[in-house]
């Protein structure tokens, strides 16, 4: 689990789930609203990330 | 304006608090900008969604445009950042800084032609956060520290916001209300545009030196804001889309001839505490790099910029792609309503700053690989300090955006809007109109979105009231160019380029004061065309 103290890690984590939430929201916007909650899910995930890892990598 | 929106004072704190609470953890807290914008993000939505009626479609439609939004600026943030990481790795900062102070033996001057007359006209040109990208390095490479190498820049340019990138903010206003009198609008925006201008240079040199460095450069700050502001002013009425590009271009001419005056060839006699000591120290170093060279992505950048832009049929052909997505109209329980698109935020690939950007990277990659200023080490360190400053950078412009798009989607930004309009009497208004976009700019890191948030609801309270409508539209339009001074995404940009990364709230720390006082002295000046 030292990943999890990997700053950068955490970053690239946080970036890509809300960069690849786009084209589901996008596309579950117009079709399916499952698909809009599992995109909407990896944007709360993804922001979530920064906050919680400021406590992780010990304030940083 | 939907009827059931109520506009009352809790409303109105509710609307506030996301705003609030970023400036507190960002300048009080010290909190770092991916942080930041992720805790006004899940407040926003969280407020959105209990007190303004904005149930899971309006928050998802809005979320999903808000990183649509920040893919767009994204486009500039991640080019901007390789250009920077090349050109850096490359030795080039180390030539550029060692050759520019062979020029000049003034680094008072040094600062105000890259900090206010480069930034200023690359905002004429390419704008979109780019201009403060491609200045925080070049700051930081002549011995700046970081963080006043993303504050001065970041001063420097606002002014140009509306009438720069060929008057795009002032063109999409045109095209979001009707002017009574576009010509007196223009012309009174330039004229409201000239304070923040003036009060650049000034606040510039003092930031150098204190009153010893303004009194210094006193008359370099005249002659460049005589024809930065008058330029802009006198052009206002011919041409609105050239009123900001000819004078900036003029500027650079005006301070190379303005270096090679007597007063400022002498070594610079006022010591300036925003120089890291260590910097000083190693000024006399023989750069392997030939000036040229160093400065060969920057000329590219601007030879393919001016190409792409001020070419029409190659305007024209570059413009046949672009790429937006469409979107469903939206409702809030409030009545809110944001109308379905086929295409939303539709930006051509081609003609984006970005790939401008992306052109001069890869051109001075290839120039220096093939020249052999790359070390394997330094070469390998490109794509990594590439990853260490724009990851970050791209969370809090994610955030940001997202909770700007949530704001509006949900009737929040009309609140905030209308709640200050409805209290305030006619020559409060006056005095108030520009923080309006002020916030509008703050919100979206866009002078653009600002005018297209609030222009038409200042167009509305001016006509119900005694107020001009050009004047309040003028006001609307030199708030939203000063609050990008503080706009988060300029700042992220800034501490990505110039090595500063988590430093965002140092920055807000001078960028915010300045704000406030550049929106203070355009209110006096709105107030006084009222009263007189």
């Amino acid at each position: 689990m030292e990943w999890l103290r990997n700053k950068s890690t955490l970053q690239w984590i946080s970036f890509l789930l809300v960069l690849l939430s786009f084209p589901l929201i996008n596309y579950g916007v117009r079709e399916s609203t499952a698909v809009a909650v599992i995109g909407f899910a990896m944007v709360v995930i993804g922001f979530l990330i920064p906050p919680v890892a400021r406590y992780l990598t010990e304030g940083e | 304006m939907p009827e059931q929106l109520p506009i009352t004072i809790s409303f109105w704190l509710l609307a506030v608090i996301p705003l609030a609470l970023i400036l507190v953890l960002l300048v009080w807290l010290r909190w770092t900008a991916p942080q930041a914008a992720a805790i006004g993000f899940f407040t926003a939505t969280v407020i959105a969604w209990l007190a303004f009626q904005s149930g899971f479609q309006v928050v998802t439609v809005a979320t999903a445009k808000g990183i649509w939004d920040a893919i767009f600026i994204l486009y500039v943030v991640w080019p901007a950042l390789l250009l920077y990481q090349v050109t850096d790795k490359a030795g080039a900062f180390d030539a550029i800084r060692v050759r520019v102070e062979e020029y000049t033996r003034s680094r008072l001057i040094l600062v105000l032609a890259l900090g206010w007359v480069l930034v200023s006209f690359l905002q004429g040109i390419a704008g979109f956060g780019a201009p403060i990208a491609i200045v925080a390095p070049l700051l930081v490479g002549i011995g700046v520290n970081p963080v006043m190498a993303v504050v001065i820049p970041l001063i420097g340019h606002a002014w140009a916001n509306n009438f720069g990138t060929l008057a795009v903010a002032w063109l999409a206003t045109t095209r979001v209300v009707d002017m009574a009198s576009p010509t007196f609008t223009a012309f009174t925006t330039a004229l409201l545009l000239w304070i923040p201008n003036l009060f650049a240079g000034l606040t510039i040199a003092w930031l150098y030196g204190r009153w010893k460095a303004v009194v210094r450069a006193l008359p370099a700050i005249v002659a460049i804001s005589l024809v930065h502001g008058g330029g802009q002013l006198f052009l206002s009425t011919i041409n609105p889309i050239l009123s900001n590009f000819i004078p900036v271009t003029l500027a650079l001419g005006v301070i190379l001839a303005l270096e090679r005056l007597p007063i400022y060839r002498e070594a610079e006699p006022i010591e300036s505490p925003i120089f890291k000591q260590e910097q000083m120290a190693a000024d006399g170093g023989e750069p392997k790099m030939p000036i040229h060279t160093a400065l060969f992505p920057y000329y590219t950048l601007i030879v393919v910029t001016l190409a792409g832009l001020l070419i029409p049929p190659v305007t024209n052909f570059l413009e046949q792609v672009e790429v937006g997505f469409p979107f469903p109209g939206v409702t809030t329980g409030f009545g809110v309503v944001t109308p379905a698109e086929d295409v939303y935020g539709g930006f051509a690939v081609f003609t984006h700053p970005g790939t401008f950007l992306l052109i001069s990277a890869i051109v001075g990659y290839v120039l220096f690989r093939v020249r052999g200023f790359y070390g394997e080490e330094a070469e390998r360190g490109i794509l990594g300090g590439l990853s260490k400053s724009a990851v970050p950078a791209s969370i809090a412009i994610f955030g940001f955006l997202a909770l700007s798009t949530i704001l509006d989607h949900a009737g929040m930004v009309t609140v905030l809007a209308l709640g200050i309009a409805a209290v305030s009497p006619p020559a409060l208004y006056a005095f108030l109109a520009n923080l309006i976009g002020v916030v509008g700019s703050f919100m979206t890191s866009s002078n653009t979105a600002s005018n297209i948030l609030f222009a038409p609801l200042q167009q509305e309270t001016a006509l119900a009231t005694p107020l001009s409508e050009g004047r309040i539209l003028a006001a609307q339009m030199t708030g939203g160019a000063i609050g990008n001074s503080i706009a988060p995404t300029n700042v992220v940009l800034g501490t990505g380029t110039a090595g500063t990364v988590g430093k965002e709230g140092d920055v807000l720390r001078y960028t915010l004061p300045w704000a406030i006082a550049a929106a203070v002295l355009v209110g006096i000046a709105s107030l006084l065309f009222y009263v007189l």
